[in-house]
């Protein structure tokens, strides 16, 4: 066998001295292509692993114009202060090749604004990848994702983290015809309600976290390109590893096998119904309203029939900010811990959540009283949080109550006030 | 009554006031994994049902676990509860 050049064995050495991964791996990993879909706190750390580990073609994919935040930095390592506001898919290629200028690194592109994956360019997208890594943080990504690298028969590393847990797996069958390994679809065939699912930009995240995810992403892609030259190695098929970083708990529960039923990953395409020939034509829209649409109608704005007070109105940010003063009460209705970490002078935290009990609206009730003197039946009660949603239902249901003479709310909350008001108040 | 613990993660712990784990004593009657489920919801968990369940099952994206094996491999709603078991409710996460 021919002996590696000089710069491979230099760069690649600590890891081809192994004797389980060895020259053959650094071989396979020299020869790959792999897709990392999502450039934020789990893409780059595995980019960055991938890249540094010698993968031969590493390319990114991210939305089309989501740039980094500061909110980004404490977990999106590959990124700093010098790159707020630059495209995410470029700062995290620009930093790939850095690492590793032998790693041939593209961002794909899907040309259009705010877009990343999606159904219409999703096969397209991971055909011809040795393996593609799911990075990405919304339940559509994840079923196009894996539908597409279902049917192209591309092996999916899939990484999910949130607030303090971590989950991974690898999906979908390489076409081999004794892999059972499941597709997303498989595990998952019906999507969740649309109000069960959380994000890091509402719910947060330990920046650790998704790092440890995506570390692992990283590995599980090594081991799913090395195949048997990396010898031992087992990807984490039929297997889910559930992370918990509050007692650093590690768990792997055995998950079921192929559906052979699946719309997306069955081979037997006669006798499954409703089976998905092309992601395209997909309705992927429908599919995550499922039966669920009722739960979002009733998330929705909607005035209740038996609304016994006023109806709340609105009001902008500037003009809340000209005729407030002391005997003006603002309910700001974030959960707590966004209360404690920025707030207006003079607000009173009473979260959205809290609102049902009678006790809490009494407590704003006594809280009016005081501050208007007495005048409380001829005062207004204002309501904020965070970008003018919660605000409204929060508004809409004290109106409700009939115990307030008026009820507004503060459109665009507190990120508005940062726009229109006053620039030095935190936008998170 | 069948001594079990109960497991709640990705989330689902706030449901029970922030607890992963709970010890319980399960009544006979509501042996199988299908009666749990209903057990749980009336006498655990005092708000949010919608978070924990659909349709008298648990709601699509959550995994539940029997002893660390996915409850498809194990008769889901028909398995019978054997004392000791650990049974898991997590929460499918989505962000990154
Ligand atoms: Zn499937």
């Amino acid at each position: 066998m021919e002996q590696p050049q000089q710069e491979t064995v230099e760069r690649y050495s600590r890891q081809m001295v192994l004797g389980c991964f060895g020259v053959e791996s650094q071989r396979c990993l020299s020869r790959a292509r792999v897709l990392v879909v999502g450039a934020g706190g789990l893409g780059c750390p595995a980019a960055m692993y991938l890249a540094g580990a010698g993968v031969g073609a590493l390319c990114l994919l991210d939305r089309h114009g989501d740039c980094v935040e500061r909110s980004n930095l404490h977990r999106q390592i590959a990124y700093n202060d010098a790159v707020v506001g630059v495209d995410k898919a470029e700062a995290l290629a620009q930093f790939v090749r850095n690492l590793n200028p032998r790693c041939d690194v593209q961002r794909l592109d899907s040309k259009q604004h705010g877009v990343g994956i999606c159904a219409a360019n999703a096969e397209q997208m991971v055909q011809g990848f040795d393996v593609v890594l799911d990075c990405t943080d919304n339940v559509m990504s994840r079923y196009v994702l894996s539908d597409a690298c279902a049917l192209q028969k591309v092996p999916l590393v899939s990484g999910a983290a949130i607030g303090t847990d971590g989950q991974l797996s690898v999906y979908c069958s390489s076409g081999a015809k004794d892999d059972d390994t499941p597709c997303y679809r498989c595990v998952h065939p019906v999507a969740p309600p649309q109000h069960c699912v959380g994000s890091c930009d509402s719910a947060g995240v330990l920046g650790p976290v998704p790092g440890i995810i995506g570390t692992l992403q990283a590995i599980e892609a090594i081991k799913v390109i090395c195949g048997a030259s990396f010898v031992g190695a087992e990807p984490l098929r039929r297997k889910m590893l559930l992370f918990d970083a509050m007692d650093c708990s590690f768990r792997t529960m055995k998950l079921r096998a192929r559906n052979s039923a699946c719309i997306a990953c069955s081979s037997n395409s006669t006798s499954t119904q409703n089976r998905i020939t092309r992601v395209n034509e997909y309705d992927y829209d429908a599919f995550l309203m499922g039966d669920s649409a009722g739960d979002s109608a009733a998330a929705a704005p909607a005035i209740a029939p038996e609304s016994r007070g006023p109806l709340p109105s609105r009001i902008e940010a500037l003009e809340f900010s000209r005729i407030s003063n002391e005997s003006t009460l603002l309910v700001d209705v974030r959960p707590n811990t966004h209360f404690q970490m920025c707030h207006l002078p003079g607000a009173m935290n009473v979260p959205l959540t809290d609102l049902s009990s009678a006790e809490r609206v009494r407590d704003i009730q006594h809280e009016m009283d005081r501050r208007s003197r007495g005048e409380a039946q001829s005062s207004t009660l204002y309501i904020i949080c965070r970008r003018g949603n919660d605000s409204q239902k929060a508004a809409r249901k004290l109106s409700e109550t009939g115990l307030f003479h008026r009820v507004v709310d503060i459109m665009g909350g507190l990120s508005a006030w940062s726009d229109q008001v006053d620039p030095t108040f935190p936008k998170y | 009554m069948v001594r079990v613990e109960l497991c709640f993660g990705g989330g689902l712990e706030a449901l029970l006031g922030g607890q992963k784990r709970t010890p319980v004593d399960v009544p006979d009657e509501c042996r199988t994994m299908g009666k749990l489920i209903l057990w749980i919801r009336d006498t655990l968990i005092s708000e949010r049902h919608d978070m924990f369940m659909k349709d008298d099952c648990v709601r699509p994206g959550i995994l539940v676990l029997i002893n660390s094996s996915d409850w498809e491999l194990e008769g889901t709603t028909q398995y019978v509860l054997e004392p000791g078991d650990s049974i898991s409710f997590i929460s499918t996460l989505h962000g990154g």
